[in-house]
């Protein structure tokens, strides 16, 4: 997690213009600051010949001192900790830094200024100034260095949400055009058309039919679970328009338990697979096929099982992979590891076998951001 | 013109045709069900227009023209299918979507109308205003003969280079030479036809071979006893 922030922050091609506008902050503002603190003295008189480098050597000692402050913020990470922990470490960091600093000034200063006041050997409170002043200066540094860095990464968190949200749309429109399957739905358009001057009261009724598909495509996004027999009329709707089409070609058998009726599944689940049985057992094939779908109680659960003729071979269609695996992760995320999927060819025909509990895993562990995102589909 | 539909539904073929009828120019020949029924009607019926739906059972519309030695002209009729209409060059392509248009058929059927009629159904050889049909891989194209300045044996497989293009076709050079107009597309060697009317120079060649480099600067070697015919041909 802490990799993908940090390459997030620092992208490698402006890694390169980050460092050079580092350094050329670094040496700018700790010169212009050591000026400015030695003019009033330079003003009044004092070193004139040695102004530069003084001021030079105590700028070097801060970009020196402040740099190695940095490289514990990077070392340690301490921008990915809590504010407590950073205000520690902060402070801590300006003590021993600055403590450095201080004594290298001192060290240098007694050097240099043989005929002055020593620091060092000198009374203790003027040393305990220069130490304080840059505990002091190297804090304020570090305080200037986080709000930088909170205020890149909070544009970067922004972009990353507006990003993350655009995408959480996207996938809500692609799933509800995958729930309204468009290739069946314009075909059965055109099939209602045609029935209209054959058989109106046929065309009539795959109006209705079409409607229930429609306004379960819709309803259904909201919904964690529907009790079985919605999701089997739903099923029933489909396959009668899918019948209008593919006439003698298209055999069904549904049997269903009575006690399960009211038994909770994930929405569009079953159609999902059904549809698939109809594309790859009926559509493909001239002479048809038959598709069965029956659900029993097993164990503590439901075994739904929709059969289709044909045969299934592994990884040569590259939808039905991704169909499958996307109801997977559907069960897992509601079921936990308690319900589960195969499919397997028995009989000439292609089975296709979910075995549910009759319990939702925890009900109440839907992600909140969808949601959130389920309220703003609806206004 | 003589129409063919082809579609795996009753119900669409039936709507179709009910659509159809008001267009004079257009007589609906028979129906087919699947591909293999349209190849067998194409060949019997020799339709000049085909309304072909894309996804079939079998073999799908694509395969069906890629089978036929002559495309005739095509509507493309299909539910929904973004690919199929993007794997297709969009000039030689006209498609319907279903449930239909009433104007855009007309408009469909208008346009097909102006285009030059096939060759005459009775003669044996093809014309240069035919078309051939190609697929390869995702790409598709409709051909007209006269379009080829080249066809190149590779295998089991003829490359046809037209344009740009040099798509793979799973046919037979000597198939292809027999139903190609002599007088237009010449066998120059084992493996390869041109079309002569993109010969820009010829030069004699070894042990009486020749050498004619065409419009393109493609060189094709003309063998020795090609060379013979070829000198034929051209004092004729």
């Amino acid at each position: 997690m802490n990799v993908l922030k940090r390459s997030n922050l620092a992208p490698m091609a402006s890694r390169r213009s980050t460092m050079v506008l580092y350094w050329a902050t670094q040496i700018v503002a700790w010169t212009g600051y050591m000026l400015l603190l030695g003019l009033p003295a330079w003003l009044e008189g004092q070193y004139t010949g040695r102004f530069a480098i003084v001021t030079f050597t105590m700028a070097l000692i801060g970009i020196v001192s402040s740099h190695a402050l940095r490289s514990s913020f990077k070392e340690w990470r301490w921008l990915d900790m809590s504010v407590g922990k950073l205000l520690l470490r902060m402070v801590l960091g300006a003590l021993i830094l600055g403590t450095m600093a201080g004594l290298l000034q001192a060290a240098l200063h007694d050097a240099a200024f043989r005929d002055a006041e020593p620091l060092v050997a000198g009374s203790g409170r003027r040393l305990m100034e220069v130490l304080l002043s840059w505990v002091l200066q190297l804090f304020v540094w570090s305080v200037i260095y986080v709000a930088y860095h909170y205020i890149v990464r909070s544009r970067v968190e922004e972009l990353r949400a507006l990003r993350l949200e655009a995408a959480n749309r996207e996938g809500q429109l692609s799933n509800l055009r995958s729930q309204l399957n468009p290739h069946f739905m314009f075909n059965a358009l055109n099939s209602i058309r045609a029935l209209i001057e054959e058989d109106p009261e046929r065309a009539k009724r795959s109006i209705t039919l079409l409607s229930a598909i429609l306004r379960n495509a819709m309803s259904t996004v909201k919904r964690r679970t529907v009790p079985l027999g919605e999701e089997i009329d739903m099923v029933r709707s489909y396959l009668s328009l899918e019948a209008m089409r593919y006439e003698e070609r298209l055999h069904v058998l549904i049997e269903v338990d009575p006690s399960l009726e009211r038994s909770p599944v994930p929405p569009m689940m079953l159609q999902t697979l059904v549809e698939n049985a109809v594309r790859h057992g009926i559509a493909k094939r001239k002479e048809g096929g038959e598709v069965s779908i029956s659900a029993v109680p097993q164990d503590d659960g439901m075994l739904l099982r929709v059969r289709n003729t044909g045969h299934y071979v592994r990884g040569r269609s590259k939808e039905v992979g991704i169909g499958l695996r996307n109801t997977q992760q559907r069960l897992s995320h509601l079921y936990g590891g308690k319900a589960s999927l195969r499919i397997f060819n028995e009989d000439a025909m292609v089975v296709c076998e979910i075995l549910l509990p009759l319990v939702v895993d925890n009900p109440l562990t839907d992600p909140p951001q969808r949601t959130k995102d389920h309220e703003s589909i609806d206004h | 013109m003589r129409a063919l539909i082809i579609d795996d539904e009753r119900l669409a073929r039936n709507e179709l045709g009910r659509m159809l009828s008001p267009f004079s120019s257009i007589e609906v020949v028979g129906e087919a069900g699947n591909a293999d029924e349209a190849e067998k009607l194409v060949g019997e019926l020799k339709p000049d227009l085909l309304f072909l739906d894309i996804n079939m059972p079998g073999k799908d519309g694509f395969e069906l023209l890629a089978s036929l030695e002559v495309a005739p002209h095509v509507i493309f009729v299909t539910a929904y299918d973004e690919h199929a209409v993007q794997a297709f060059d969009v000039n030689a392509l006209d498609y319907l979507l279903k449930p239909i248009d009433p104007d855009r058929l007309a408009a469909a059927i208008s346009k097909v109308s102006q285009l030059p009629k096939g060759s005459d159904p009775m003669r044996e050889s093809l014309s240069m205003d035919d078309r051939i049909f190609i697929k390869d891989g995702e790409n598709c194209w409709f051909v007209t003969l006269k379009e080829v300045r080249l066809f190149e044996s590779e295998g089991n497989y003829v490359r046809v280079r037209f344009g740009e293009n040099k798509p793979l076709v799973l046919r037979s050079l000597n198939n292809l030479e027999k139903k190609l107009d002599p007088h237009v597309f010449f066998r120059a060697n084992r493996k390869q036809m041109i079309n002569l009317s993109y010969v820009d120079k010829i030069e004699p060649w070894f042990s009486g071979g020749l050498n004619c480099t065409l419009h393109t600067g493609e060189v094709v070697e003309v063998s020795r006893r090609q060379a013979l015919r070829f000198k034929e041909l051209m004092s004729l």
